[in-house]
């Protein structure tokens, strides 16, 4: 490990003037939302670290990059370190540089967000029928699992014809039913508790009364659990945000030894919005930025969300493994238009 | 670039950020959050133009549900573009309401009605509300044309006399072919009436 190249790395990206300005603006944007909603508070502030830090990071790593390839090139080659213990050392400081931010991030967040009611934290998703309407005719009937403590919510999008709509939703368990109502003359959200027991639960969407239509979203049903406390949101979000970022910063600095580092910062910048942009569902499942898009919007309807998944992890890793064979073979190669 | 000239243009561009929390916000009606929309900005012209490729992808996947959850984060993002909320209602009714997929003449109404009740929506917030005005007549006259089992709507003339209503309306909204189209209505409400 080469410590120098490492805060080499955390200076060059995440320098004292970035990090303050990022500080500025995050603590001013959190004083200014302490009267809004807490959820609303906490989403809006870690939308604003992000699309401020985020370009501004990844085009610092990309210049990063780009530079030890050209100018410090010497430099680097007299070292006596080799490529690949360079990448890990400066793969190392992106990842302080990460942790920085995102520290800034959660705690202006967090000081905005404040008297909170408690909240409940996903534990996972379920199937259910694919864009269900509920129309008044027949229930939307479906089974699912859950354990007994655990809330189940479904979200419905409401279609702009008649005024208002009350839906219902039951889940039965053996004998044991657990039902909500609730009223919709907008999209929105209903919630049921699992009843006691250890069998198959069995779920029923109706419109019980209204004239609205409503569409059954996402083909999921929410699995929660009450969660500690509601700050746990910010905690699961630096995950996300950490997981997606130090990839992707890795990524850029890597791409900067073959192309222009505003090439690279591009490059990077769209291979983590492509899925997004693509609209491709699954992203939710593999992409850590398809990830942490799902969970900033969780966040903001005022719940905590689930954890990075163990494929996004891996999607993450695998991203630093291609980024370290890229750097590699990038300075072997020698400056750009060697 | 010197670097005291960058350190000068960094400092201008953390004002004019600071000074965007304290712009009054335009309320969104449906409440999200004042900062993000605020923080968007002039970006979210770009990011509604993005999240329509989105629900174009989820109406070519089947998926109306994610078609209109999206749709409505694009709404938010840009309520005054015409073409969003007419690509939206044109898939109500032309698709969902299509006589190939939905064999049922009241779920077919239904859509249909969902489709001139978004239309509405877009032409009090639209830039161009003539054009949703006009398209609301079209889609009515289009349903008299074509819909054989117009029983729940009171008939062909019924509908003749709506889009009647809808192309004058877009006529004193300044649509060029709206007076015309006006008056053709009304002459065949009229004759669907003997």
């Amino acid at each position: 490990m080469n410590a120098r190249a490492a805060l080499f790395a955390f200076r060059r990206v995440a320098s004292p003037a970035t990090l303050a300005l990022i500080a500025l603006l995050a603590f001013a944007a959190a004083a200014t939302e302490r009267s809004t909603p807490p959820a609303l508070a906490r989403e809006g502030l870690w939308n604003l670290v992000l699309v401020c830090a985020v370009p501004l990071l990844v085009a610092r790593a990309a210049a990063h990059g780009a530079r030890l390839n050209t100018r410090e090139r010497n430099f680097v080659a007299a070292s006596p370190h080799s490529p690949a213990a360079w990448f890990r050392s400066s793969v190392l400081g992106l990842a302080v540089a990460t942790l920085v931010t995102l520290a800034l991030a959660a705690s202006s967040a967090e000081f905005s967000a404040t008297n909170e009611p408690a909240r409940l934290a996903l534990r996972g998703v379920e199937p259910a029928p694919q864009s269900a309407v509920l129309d008044g005719r027949a229930p939307v009937r479906w089974s699912a699992s859950a354990g007994h403590g655990e809330t189940l919510r479904v979200e419905l999008v409401f279609v702009p014809v008649g005024t208002n709509a009350t839906v219902e939703l039951r889940a039965r368990r053996e004998s044991k039913l657990q039902s909500a109502r609730a009223l919709f003359n907008r999209s929105g959200s209903i919630e049921v508790s699992a009843p006691e027991g250890d069998g198959e639960l069995s779920l029923e969407l109706e419109r019980v009364e209204g004239d609205a239509l409503l569409l059954l979203v996402g083909g999921n049903v929410q699995r929660f659990v009450p969660a500690a406390t509601p700050r746990l949101a910010s905690v699961v979000l630096a995950l996300h945000a950490g997981l997606a970022l130090w990839s992707l910063l890795a990524l850029a600095f890597a791409l900067a030894t073959w192309m222009a580092a505003g090439y690279a910062a591009s490059l990077a910048g769209a291979l983590a919005l492509g899925p997004w942009l693509a609209g491709d569902e699954f992203a939710s499942t593999w992409s850590p930025w398809g990830q942490l898009f799902d969970a900033l919007a969780l966040a903001g309807k005022g719940y905590v969300p689930a954890e990075p998944s163990l494929v996004a992890l891996g999607v993450a890793v695998a991203q630093l493994a291609l980024a370290g064979a890229l750097f590699a073979a990038g300075i072997r190669r020698g400056g750009r238009g060697a | 670039m010197k670097p005291r000239t960058r350190r000068v243009l960094w400092i201008v561009v953390a004002l004019l950020a600071l000074a965007t929390f304290w712009v009054p916000a335009a309320r969104p009606r449906t409440g999200r959050s004042s900062l993000t929309m605020r923080l968007l900005g002039p970006l979210a012209g770009p990011v509604a133009a993005a999240q329509w490729v989105r629900v174009d992808l989820a109406i070519r996947a089947g998926r109306t549900d994610l078609a209109l959850a999206r749709a409505e984060t694009a709404f938010e993002l840009a309520p005054t573009s015409t073409s969003g909320w007419f690509f939206l209602s044109r898939h109500l009714a032309f698709d969902l309401a299509s006589p190939d997929r939905e064999p049922d003449a009241a779920v077919r109404q239904r859509w249909v009605e969902a489709a001139l009740a978004l239309a509405a929506r877009g032409e009090a917030q639209a830039s161009d509300p003539a054009e949703l005005a006009f398209w609301q007549g079209l889609l009515l006259a289009h349903t008299a044309e074509i819909e054989p089992e117009l029983a729940r709507w009171g008939g062909a003339a019924a509908l003749w006399e709506r889009a009647a209503g809808h192309f004058e309306r877009a006529a004193q909204l300044g649509h060029p072919d709206a007076a015309v189209a006006a008056t053709s209505a009304r002459e065949l409400a009229a004759d669907s009436a003997r």
